[in-house]
């Protein structure tokens, strides 16, 4: 589609400027890891550096922590894993609360309300948003897409990436199970029908 | 220009493979190397090759050994537990001469260890894990973009040198995804073994070439050969006398220093500052490679006003030391990064011989070295006095 090559083309550095890095935690059955996959191909379609990295303690079982690294930037990458993370996105107590140590003073932090109750590690600085992502997810109907949904949210909230581009990549790491993936993440970013 | 592909390190590593020509794969799955034979076992069936799942790695390498004989470019992938059980079998390959690339997605061990952990700990494995004098290729990616172009190095230093060669990359490198550009098909130089020429009566399959390596005949066709892992004949027949061992023991230990002449040669980054101005032996020369070497790089970007430079061996056997013994004289002191109890760190030490301080920055709890950590080694040795030059019997400044 050669509208959207000039689109992106047209947002190539788009909100970021040297070295950004996110945590998408969740736990084991939630999709942050992939969540974070797209989100990291959606930088390099949209003309940046990016590198995903996950932390999975062997098979990711329920109730265990996964995690997704995304180190995004518009120039070289050395590190690839997450030293001060300027935005975390937790669904859960466990995935808040390991990803606490990594976390810049002034942190974007997207916690799921029901997940996340225990706040009390967080600094006076982060700036916290606290969502029913997972429960809304589900009223919606994305119970399956619910990572693509809270994917959305972190778009929108932080503005780190541009739309279209986290879409191609849906289309691409999806391919025919793109739609309801898409759906899932324009309900999340408010940019689809409700 | 070939548009960039988001890929992950272990899959770069299958599609490198196969753009430089391999067809075969024999292995056993095992973290954190799985995702290549998960991905050779659908890939390869659809370019009319072979993958094959094995009941462990001794049978894999067997496999491979048998592919290679065969006329197939071959490969198998494992961690550390499947490469100490693939030790006999590459000596084999050795001593028969067979190419192949053995990859080693390196994990914190030793034996089963930290099985899902990082580690860069089997660097000396790799050099003298099999017995008897012989000779170690091994290269190191440190980015999923060198998963792909030193796998490919990998086949054709193998082809070309008829031996076993690894590809030491780790858990971190394996795993993780980044952007890569891959090069057009049709684009990459590949090496195809030396094949015997002349009527198949005449055929000496052990018979040094120019460059002192054999022509390989593949199994099946008219040129007839005994192989044997026993000390051999040109014919291939065992042979027991001293000047028949003496001869292929040195043939075989040279394919080390021929390799030097073509395989990727190390990467020298500088900081900015480095050698503008700073007094010579001021910068400090940081030594690191794969996933280490990322952490190292991250110092020099962290502190752009600290002069330093980084030395990253692409291969860390033959390692490549006429081209580290070149910088010392411009750096004060050399801090030696890895994730391990120190095994590269011996051949710096041994290089350096004294001539300049040597540091290490290690780690091995299964965690990745941070930029941090080889920060303060590097803070350490800037604070130590300087030895006197002329004690260590070199001239201020001299090159």
């Amino acid at each position: 589609m050669p509208g959207e090559t000039m689109e992106s083309a047209a947002g190539a550095t788009g909100a970021v400027r040297g070295r950004h890095e996110v945590l998408l935690a969740g736990e084991g059955g939630q999709g942050m890891v992939l969540a974070g996959v797209v989100l990291a191909e959606g930088a390099v379609l949209q003309g940046l550096r990016a590198v995903q990295s996950q932390w999975v303690l062997g098979s990711a079982a329920r109730g265990s922590l996964a995690r997704s690294e995304v180190v995004l930037s518009d120039g070289e990458i050395a590190f690839p894993r997450v030293r001060a993370a300027g935005v975390l996105l937790a669904l859960t107590q466990t995935a808040l609360d390991r990803s606490l140590p990594l976390l810049a003073p002034e942190a974007t932090v997207i916690l799921d309300e029901d997940g996340v109750r225990e706040l009390a590690g967080l600094g006076p600085d982060h700036r916290v948003r606290r969502l029913p992502i997972v429960r809304t997810a589900s009223r919606l109907g994305f119970r399956r897409s619910m990572n693509m949904y809270a994917l959305g949210v972190l778009v929108s909230e932080t503005g780190v990436l541009d739309h279209a581009s986290v879409e191609r990549a849906i289309r691409k790491k999806f391919g025919a199970k793109a739609p309801p993936n898409l759906e899932a993440f324009r309900a999340g970013s408010g940019g689809g029908p409700d | 220009m070939s548009p960039v592909v988001f890929m992950q390190g272990n899959e770069a590593v299958v599609e490198g493979a196969l753009a430089a020509g391999a067809r075969f794969y024999a292995g056993y799955p095992i973290t954190p190397s799985s995702e290549i034979a998960e991905l050779a076992s659908r890939r390869l069936p659809a370019v009319g090759g072979v993958y094959l799942q094995m009941e462990d790695e001794i049978a894999s390498i067997g496999a491979v050994i048998g592919a290679s004989l065969a006329g197939a470019k071959a490969f198998t992938a494992t961690s550390g537990p499947g490469f100490s059980l693939m030790q006999e079998n590459i000596g084999l390959a050795v001593m028969l001469e067979v190419p192949c690339v053995v990859v080693n997605v390196m994990r914190s061990g030793p034996s089963t260890g930290l099985a899902t952990k990082p580690a860069q700990a089997d660097v000396m494995q790799a050099r003298w894990g099999t017995h008897g004098d012989h000779p170690a290729v091994a290269l190191a990616p440190w980015s999923v973009q060198e998963c792909f172009s030193l796998t490919v190095a990998a086949f054709n230093a193998a082809e070309r040198l008829r031996t076993p060669v690894f590809l030491l990359s780790d858990e971190i490198i394996g795993r993780m995804r980044e952007g890569v550009t891959l090069p057009e098909p049709g684009s990459l130089e590949l090496v195809e073994r030396p094949a015997p020429t002349g009527p198949a009566a005449e055929y000496r399959p052990y018979r040094p070439g120019p460059d002192g390596v054999p022509p390989l005949a593949a199994f099946g066709g008219p040129y007839v050969f005994h192989a044997t892992s026993s000390m051999h004949d040109e014919m291939g027949v065992s042979a027991n006398d001293a000047a028949t061992a003496a001869s292929v023991i040195s043939r075989l230990v040279a394919k080390s220093r021929f390799a030097l002449d073509f395989l990727p040669g190390p990467e020298v980054v500088r900081s900015a500052e480095t050698g503008r101005g700073c007094r010579p032996g001021e910068p400090v020369l940081l030594v690191a490679f794969g996933s280490s070497a990322r952490s190292a790089r991250q110092v020099m970007l962290d502190h752009p006003d600290h002069p330093m430079t980084l030395f990253r061996p692409r291969c860390l056997w033959p390692f490549p030391e006429k081209e580290l013994s070149a910088l010392l004289a411009d750096h004060g002191a050399v801090v030696v990064a890895e994730m391990n109890t120190g095994q590269l760190l011996l051949e710096v030490e041994r290089v350096a011989a004294g001539r300049v301080p040597v540091a290490a920055a290690l780690r091995s709890d299964g965690e990745i070295i941070t930029p941090e950590q080889i920060w303060e080694t590097v803070r350490e040795v800037a604070r130590r006095p300087r030895p006197a030059a002329q004690a260590l019997g070199w001239k201020e400044g001299g090159r």
